[in-house]
């Protein structure tokens, strides 16, 4: 088990660096002149000049960017060229908005998603199945912009129950923050709710089917000791797999669900970033959702091994 | 008998008490723009120095109607007839809210010097460029000699980047003071966290004679303008900064708020490449001018009165406005622009034109593309994001493109950035328009000191600029805030900027 994990540590290290260096390069290939875009119509040519001469633009490209590259190394990510504040800073301030608004659209999308799936897989074919089945595609192709206002407009303005925007302030209690996410996670989470439904429905049905289970009903085993001990851990792997893959979908919706709900997350922070030409801002912004995407893929492999004995020994193996 | 008059004056008197401003309001305003930093020299959008002027003053300031130019921190001033010596007199007892590295100490003739110097040292767009040297005559005298003569140098100083600020604090602070920001404003800054709010309380301090009656003033920040109007109708904002046309009458209809219109100092136009391609031609550029149905495009785009056709680039908002310039303006004829374009031998054309992703602008290109058509021209229309837009507009790279232009109610502020030929390469100037005689007549409006020559001077551009035809007027936006009636003395500005406390202007918040 060590070796694996000293391995996985190890693959890291290139996959940062290809990142980081086919950012920089993007950033490097997008129209529009960083310092122009970022002093504004109305600046002179000479102040232009002068910005960008600052910001080092004048240098060969290659040379940027190992510039660039030594003072990550030494964990200094730069300053923001909007905010004047230091880029790992401004990253840090919004992380825990992105993070607990990811995790709460995950948690409340796998609280009802996984159950679900179980029913539509028992149920196979009966109303109930195809009733999941409409409901979780709908979930999968609605639009989470349009789907956040139709929840403000209800939610907010007919009703009056909930806020329609911010985060609120921990200083006026916990569940003035918990109301304020309420809305927001519903709108990042549908698409996952509908994601996992169908596939945990799929790898139940699939494992319900194996002889194993036929087996144990013929051992005369209670059906839900055979669901939930014997099916569902069986159908786990694939459907953890889903789960960890919806991080992905997740930090890209998490930017439309921040900027319709107004919330100060990462999401918004890169694309503000993008747009301004920020490239401090991009680059560390980017290496930094690396990290964490590799960090909970890392998490995922183990959870693997946790549930499943034959994946541990494969690990020990090799 | 004695009851019921006593009665009715109880009632009477208890109506005044709620009709009078108090001093405990508190009051939030919606805007979708993020401020970036508090640091008056280093800000180069609207929304920081909308914040900024909570908690900064300048000499000289506009009015809520951004009419005319009052004096704020100087008391009065004086300008030498060559244009380039301006003498200010600074009021006594101006002084600077507490901070950590000085307690509140008053401002002086130096403070004017050392702020402008630091504009002019620190900041990427230098908005103090014209001075040459800053002098302390006496404590609190100042003189400012220009390298030329700037008859709008008094709009300039209005700019919240020509703020008085301490030295004390920005050197203390060094790269921070953006966060602990510390001027002579009716407001201090108390929490900003970036991307969702801004807190500011009343300064208890305050020089003025006249204090604010707001307690304590809070920015939310929400990006989507129609989530914008949602939140100040359920009451979550008291102000709205900008209220999208087609909200407009949702907002109308919700009881306790109301939608404020007022003319903006803008321009919104399409202005053709003068230095390459089909548009150098001057048959071509009449042939779209007479094309184009521009009431026809104004009733599409603000079905609810938000926008209001234009005729020239001077806006009416501006006191050099001419609205005899309607007459010079070519008017819609289908069938004389098919002849010119055949005139100028063309049977079919094709022509691109950029627009950014305002919606506004996108859609006045698509019903033009329509209308082009008809004539057998071609257009396409290319939608790009704000960075990569200006990138092919400024260096001259599109047949046309539709320009937004907003700024102070100057008339060099729109003439001189969109049409000198010094401005090509810019956004301002983006199809390297060139007159001779339209940069003469502007040099000739900055360097008078009399406001009615002026006048003409920028006038007279403006008619020989129309006559040149590269430059077709759209429309020009009001600007519209959604107010809650809750909301009192509260006047909604031209050129966008949300004035709590200003000269004439103290708004309260009825209980």
């Amino acid at each position: 088990m060590r070796k694996y994990l000293i391995k996985r540590s190890l693959q890291v290290i290139p996959t940062l660096f290809f990142v980081l260096f086919i950012t920089f390069m993007l950033m490097k290939l997008i129209p529009g002149d960083p310092a122009m875009v970022i002093l504004g119509p109305e600046a002179r040519a000479e102040d232009v000049q002068r910005f960008r001469q600052q910001l080092g633009l004048d240098k060969p490209v290659v040379v940027q960017f190992f510039i660039y590259l030594k003072r990550v190394l030494t964990g200094d990510f730069g300053k923001s060229l909007i905010y004047k504040q230091d880029v790992l800073s401004l990253i840090m301030e919004r992380f825990p908005t992105t993070l607990t608004l990811s995790t709460l659209a995950l948690f409340i999308a796998t609280v009802i998603g996984i159950p679900t799936g179980i029913i539509s897989a028992i149920k196979h074919n009966s109303f109930w199945d195809l009733l999941i089945t409409i409901l979780a595609l709908i979930g999968i192709s609605i639009p989470i912009f349009w789907f956040g206002m139709v929840l403000i407009i209800v939610f907010a303005l007919w009703l009056g129950w909930l806020p329609s925007v911010g985060l609120g302030s921990l200083e006026n209690g916990i569940w003035d923050v918990i109301k304020h996410l309420i809305l927001p996670s519903l709108a990042l989470g549908i698409l996952s709710m509908g994601t996992i439904t169908r596939f945990t429905r799929s790898s139940m049905l699939e494992v319900l089917r194996q002889d194993y289970i036929r087996t144990a009903y013929a051992k005369g085993l209670r059906k839900r000791l055979i669901i939930y001990r014997h099916a569902l851990k069986n159908a786990l792997v694939p459907i953890v797999t889903v789960i960890g893959l919806q991080l992905g979908n997740l930090l890209a919706g998490a930017v439309l669900t921040e900027t319709v709900f107004a919330l100060p997350g990462l999401g918004k922070l890169m694309v503000d970033a993008i747009m301004r030409r920020d490239f401090m801002l991009v680059q560390g912004e980017v290496l930094f959702v690396a990290i964490v995407y590799i960090f909970v893929n890392l998490v995922v492999d183990i959870l693997y091994a946790v549930i499943n004995p034959k994946i541990r020994l494969s690990y020990e193996r090799g | 008998m004695k009851k019921l008059a006593f009665i009715i004056l109880l009632i009477l008197s208890a109506s005044l008490l709620l009709a009078e401003p108090n001093y405990d309001g508190e009051i939030t305003v919606g805007t979708d723009q993020n401020p970036t930093t508090m640091d008056p020299a280093l800000y180069q959008d609207l929304a920081s120095s909308q914040v900024m002027r909570n908690v900064f003053e300048t000499l000289v300031t506009y009015d809520a109607a951004v009419k005319e130019i009052k004096p704020l921190i100087a008391e009065s001033w004086k300008v030498s007839d060559d244009l380039k010596v301006w003498t200010f007199k600074i009021k006594k007892g101006v002084h600077f809210q507490k901070g950590k590295f000085q307690n509140g100490r008053e401002v002086t003739a130096e403070d004017v010097k050392y702020s402008f110097e630091r504009e002019i040292n620190i900041s990427p767009m230098v908005r103090l460029y014209m001075v040459d040297k800053v002098e302390v005559i006496d404590k609190y005298t100042v003189k400012i000699t220009l390298k030329y003569p700037f008859a709008p140098f008094l709009t300039v100083l209005t700019d919240i980047g020509a703020a008085i600020v301490p030295k004390e604090e920005t050197e203390g602070w060094g790269e921070e003071f953006t966060l602990h920001p510390i001027g002579t404003g009716p407001f201090k800054l108390v929490e900003w966290v970036k991307d969702d709010h801004m807190t500011f309380v009343r300064n208890e301090d305050y020089w003025g004679k006249e204090k604010p009656y707001l307690k304590k003033v809070t920015y939310k920040f929400i990006p989507n303008k129609s989530v914008l109007a949602v939140a100040l109708m359920s009451g979550e904002v008291d102000i709205a900064s900008d209220i999208l046309d087609q909200d407009i009458p949702k907002v109308k209809k919700t009881p306790n708020v109301d939608a404020v219109m007022v003319p903006g100092v803008n321009v919104y136009a399409v202005y053709m490449n003068s230095m390459k391609g089909p548009t150098t031609n001057k048959k071509v550029r009449e042939a779209i001018f007479r094309a184009v149905n521009t009431d026809q495009i104004i009733k599409v785009l603000f079905p609810n009165g938000s926008g209001v056709r234009a005729y020239g680039p001077i806006p009416p908002g501006s006191w050099a406005y001419n609205s005899d310039i309607k007459k010079l303006y070519p008017a819609y004829n289908p069938d004389k622009a098919k002849q010119l374009l055949k005139e100028a031998g063309y049977d079919k054309l094709s022509l691109t034109i950029y627009t950014p992703e305002d919606p506004n602008r996108r859609k006045a290109a698509i019903i033009m593309q329509s209308m082009l058509k008809k004539i057998g021209i071609d257009l396409k229309v290319q939608s790009l994001e704000w960075g990569s837009f200006v990138a092919i507009t400024s260096k001259g790279d599109a047949d046309m493109y539709t320009i937004g232009w907003t700024w102070y109610p100057d008339p060099e502020y729109f003439i001189f950035y969109m049409f000198h030929s010094s401005r090509k390469g810019t956004y301002g100037n983006g199809g390297g328009y060139k007159n001779p005689k339209v940069d003469e007549l502007i040099s000739k409006g900055e360097s008078t000191a009399n406001k009615q020559e002026r006048i003409e001077y920028y006038q007279e551009a403006e008619k020989l600029i129309m006559q040149d035809m590269v430059y077709i007027p759209l429309y020009h936006k009001m600007v519209v805030m959604g107010v809650n009636k809750k909301v009192k003395g509260f006047t909604v500005s031209p050129d966008m900027m949300i004035r709590l406390f200003a000269p004439g202007t103290n708004v309260w918040v009825e209980k």
